[in-house]
């Protein structure tokens, strides 16, 4: 193709809307990328995470947010059991025998609602269900008035 | 001298023009547009738009403040619909997480502060610039027939512009938005006999709480833009079929 004064306006013309457009563009997508701060939000940004004893009575589960990943916090009787909450299957979020829950078939273990899927409570091993890999465990601490998930 | 219907001979001899060579460079280079052009007549039809008469304004005033008013609210409006897409990717409208998610797109989320405040300043000036609009065909007797209906809608959408500024100023959740919805929705008390009902309507409850905010909201993004779109199509549509007014 010939350049001729024509087309090289033309060209020039046409690199400077996409460069504004592509900018603007970029822009927006770096607007719409979540910021580091809001996806640590709800803990997660040191190597431990501590929970106060008085948030999670006996008997009773609560999922939190730990290192970037969805951890289950068990507490039954005086033990604390910390596991993946994701199940290795599809990744649903598997659930305790809360106090008032009926329909556990399998005793105090995990359950995954999605496809039935059972996990041993102290090692996170399967134990039913399509699950191809056990829960990851995670180190727990219990003191007086603390959980403390996750190694110093 | 050319047969009627014969186009391609008679675009050959069309002026050249710079909006005509703009859109000669578009419909080459555009691999899309080009052979969409033979099916839809987009060109054509595009050219026809741009030929759209404006009055002979005798004035600087007129011509450049006063003609512009209209044109101005709706590039704010434009403006204000993309920065308010924008900030629906991270605004939460509850009580609890309003404010904090505001702090957040002014604080944390990269360019948000700019995002946040294209969207403050396009709507307190676009108040300002549909009135002076208002004003401006209210003094210059612009509404009169056969464009009696078109002031009509302008006059819907000056209310449909006070209501979107009054429902986005409570979205932000913070101490003055709180109070200014309260008196805001208080004055709807004082209307004989139906007021209390009416206040109590609007707020969805006794007082300005979480269904407020949740209504408000739901008028902000999409009842009152969906109404504006109408009314804006049948504005727009009504000064290109009957021509702006022209002055005295």
């Amino acid at each position: 193709m010939k350049l001729t004064r024509r087309s090289l306006f033309g060209w020039l013309l046409g690199g400077s809307l996409i460069a504004f457009f592509g900018n603007l563009l970029w822009e927006v997508g770096k607007y719409l990328s979540p910021p580091p701060e809001l996806i640590a939000r709800g803990g997660g940004g040191g190597k431990q995470l501590v929970i106060p004893i008085a948030d999670l009575p006996p008997e009773r589960s609560k999922v939190v947010r730990y290192g970037g990943k969805l951890v289950i916090v068990v507490r039954k009787g005086n033990q604390v059991y910390a596991l993946s909450a994701v199940c290795t299957h599809l990744g649903c979020i598997v659930h305790w025998k809360d106090k008032g829950e009926p329909g556990m078939k399998m005793g105090d273990n995990l359950h995954c609602a999605c496809h039935d899927a059972f996990f041993d409570l102290k090692t996170g091993k399967v134990l039913g269900g399509p699950a191809p890999q056990p829960l990851q465990t995670f180190p727990v601490k219990v003191t007086p008035d603390q959980i403390v998930i996750g190694e110093a | 001298m050319f047969p009627e219907g014969s186009d391609k001979d008679s675009r050959e001899i069309e002026k050249r023009t710079l909006i005509r060579e703009i859109i000669n460079f578009f419909s080459l280079t555009g691999f899309i547009y080009g052979p969409l052009d033979e099916r839809l007549k987009i060109r054509e039809a595009f050219e026809e738009q741009l030929k759209k008469p404006v009055p002979h304004y005798r004035t600087w005033i007129e011509n450049n403040l006063l003609g512009c008013l209209g044109g101005l609210s709706f590039v704010l409006f434009i403006l204000l619909l993309i920065s308010g897409i924008l900030l629906l990717m991270y605004y939460r409208p509850t009580t609890g997480e309003a404010y904090q998610s505001v702090v957040e797109i002014s604080n944390v989320v990269t360019l948000g502060w700019l995002v946040r405040g294209v969207h403050f300043w396009a709507g307190n000036l676009m108040v300002i610039t549909v009135t002076l609009h208002l004003l401006k065909v209210l003094i210059t007797g612009a509404y009169k027939p056969p464009r009696d209906f078109n002031w009509l809608t302008g006059v819907i959408l000056f209310l449909l512009t006070l209501l979107f500024a009054f429902s986005g100023y409570l979205l932000p959740w913070s101490q003055i938005s709180y109070w200014a919805t309260t008196i805001g929705t208080e004055t709807f008390g004082t209307v004989p006999f139906v007021g209390e009902s009416l206040k109590s309507f609007i707020r969805g409850g006794p007082d300005v709480s979480q269904i407020t905010l949740t209504r408000f909201f739901a008028l902000h993004v999409v009842i009152l833009p969906l109404i504006a779109f109408l009314f804006l199509g049948l504005h727009f549509a009504m000064i290109r079929r009957q021509g702006i007014s022209e002055p005295l």
